[in-house]
């Protein structure tokens, strides 16, 4: 965490906030199973010590818009397997009915929508104004990057680089855990096209 | 109207409907309630387009050349179709200056109906709100016995006229349920999105209501069929106008699916017949 010490607010990418809320209960049987993300302990620890810490989570409106579709990315990831399916009493082979999936997806996604009316440490930066010059910048930086650098990571999105951008006007650490964007934290911060980047999974939440 | 009587001759059908493949029998299968108005070309092997009414209006059909065989749906010009309420929610659609053509309009089955035209038989479906043919052949005359009222026919016109019957039957409920499952299988292949997913996911409640209705009977189950009924229509309109584009979807507004989908689950839960996606149980779902 004190990586990200000493600052006010910090950027969020919308995973990261899809994982923080991605806690839903299905009754199966006599018992109540939480489907969580594999990402969302974690991510709970590091958002209860922000608000603990009285520090503040925003993101870009840009990022924002994109949740329903980020969260239907992370639903249908997490419901597809095994260890999920089993919890939920289906046999190998057998699919987690979309009925379920569909009931998940809205569940997280109507979470994600209520952090920004009934919390006080999230908020969406609706005054942020990406630079165009910065965006082709970090085109292409990125565009000049071989594909084995990003390995399994898809190339960052317009979406992903406003939020480089909005870290780099706002001067506000990036929390990401997309590997295709944290893995180039050095080269983005010594060529002035990012402020800082931290990998979800590498801050260590105590 | 004169020719109504005639159409009411009694033939069986067997011959044709054997020429259907299994796929396309599956399609003979929706029913509905309403009103069609078909427009049949003395030439025309296959329609190109046809086109549901829902209320009186005004449709423009065209005959094009032989050679095309085919029969295309226009706007404008002297050959308008005028369209004329005769009852309640049927339709007569009036061709003006228009080759002559006889034909006809009756029912093959429960869902299906057959069309002809001098000669030439198709079977069409009533599928999804839509009118698909299935099948339009160069063979003989099939008369069949129409079990549903043929509510008028033009000789020398361009029109024909069907109202199916209100039977909300256990086929009924298995057959819709049969095109449900088709549709939902069909959008799992499509590119994965949130609106995938609530067409997909909407279809597989809807299918889930259904098995419920054919456990235990409801005093509403007529509406609540109808309320699916409707609802798949709606679905398979999406899917049929992005099947060619399907990742278009992802982008689609689809905020009036979601709020018919409330709807439906509203009338489903508040009589009691399957819990709305929020309060929804594992348990709660029937398995196959």
């Amino acid at each position: 965490m004190d990586r990200l010490a000493g600052f006010a607010v910090i950027i969020f990418d919308a995973n990261c906030i899809i994982y923080h809320c991605f806690r839903v209960d299905l009754k199966v049987d006599a018992t109540v199973v939480s489907v969580t993300s594999r990402f969302t302990p974690h991510t709970r620890q590091i958002t209860e010590k922000l608000i603990a810490n009285n520090q503040k989570v925003t993101t870009t409106q840009a990022a924002f818009d994109e949740v329903r579709d980020c969260v239907f990315n992370a639903v249908e990831e997490r419901m597809s397997d095994r260890e999920v399916e089993a919890q939920l009493g289906y046999a190998q082979g057998e699919k987690v009915p979309d009925q379920i999936k569909l009931k998940v997806t809205q569940s997280v996604e109507k979470h994600v929508r209520k952090l920004q009316t009934s919390t006080s440490w999230f908020y969406v930066d609706t005054g942020f104004v990406p630079d165009g010059m910065a965006l082709r910048a970090l085109k292409r930086f990125f565009d000049s990057q071989s594909t084995a650098t990003l390995g399994k990571s898809k190339p960052p999105s317009q979406v992903d680089m406003e939020l480089i951008n909005c870290g780099s006007q706002r001067q506000l650490p990036l929390v990401t855990n997309d590997r295709g964007i944290s893995n180039f934290a050095e080269q983005l911060i010594a060529a002035r096209l990012a402020f800082r980047l931290h990998n979800l999974m590498d801050i260590d939440p105590r | 109207m004169d020719t109504e009587a005639s159409l009411r001759q009694t033939k069986p059908l067997s011959a044709l409907l054997a020429m259907l493949s299994p796929t396309e029998s599956v399609y003979s299968y929706e029913p509905q309630i309403r009103t069609y108005a078909i427009a049949l070309g003395e030439r025309c092997t296959q329609f190109s387009e046809t086109q549901f009414l829902t209320e009186p209006s005004v449709v423009s059909y065209q005959l094009v050349s032989p050679s095309d065989r085919q029969l295309n749906l226009y706007s404008g010009g002297s050959q308008d179709l005028v369209a004329y309420t005769v009852t309640g929610n049927a339709i007569l659609v009036e061709a003006k200056e228009l080759p002559k053509v006889v034909g006809y309009v009756s029912n093959v089955s429960e869902n299906a109906f057959l069309v002809g035209a001098r000669g030439q038989v198709g079977l069409a479906s009533n599928w999804g709100g839509m009118c698909r043919i299935l099948s339009w052949g160069d063979t003989t005359f099939k008369w069949i016995e129409p079990t549903t009222t043929i509510l008028g026919s033009v000789t020398d016109k361009l029109a024909y006229l069907a109202q199916y019957e209100n039977r909300l039957s256990e086929d009924t409920v298995i057959s819709l349920k049969g095109l449900i499952t088709n549709l939902r299988d069909e959008l799992r292949d499509w590119p994965g999105s949130y609106n995938q997913l609530l067409v997909s996911g909407s279809l597989d409640y809807c299918r889930s209501v259904l098995a419920k209705l054919s456990i235990a009977g409801s005093p509403l189950r007529s509406e609540i069929i109808k309320s699916v009924r409707d609802y798949y229509a709606l679905c398979l309109g999406i899917v049929q106008q992005y099947r060619e584009e399907k990742s278009t979807l992802r982008r689609v507004d689809l905020q009036s699916i979601q709020d018919r989908f409330d709807r439906l689950q509203e009338t489903c839960a508040t009589h009691g017949v399957y819990p709305r996606l929020e309060e929804l149980e594992i348990a709660d779902i029937p398995r196959d």
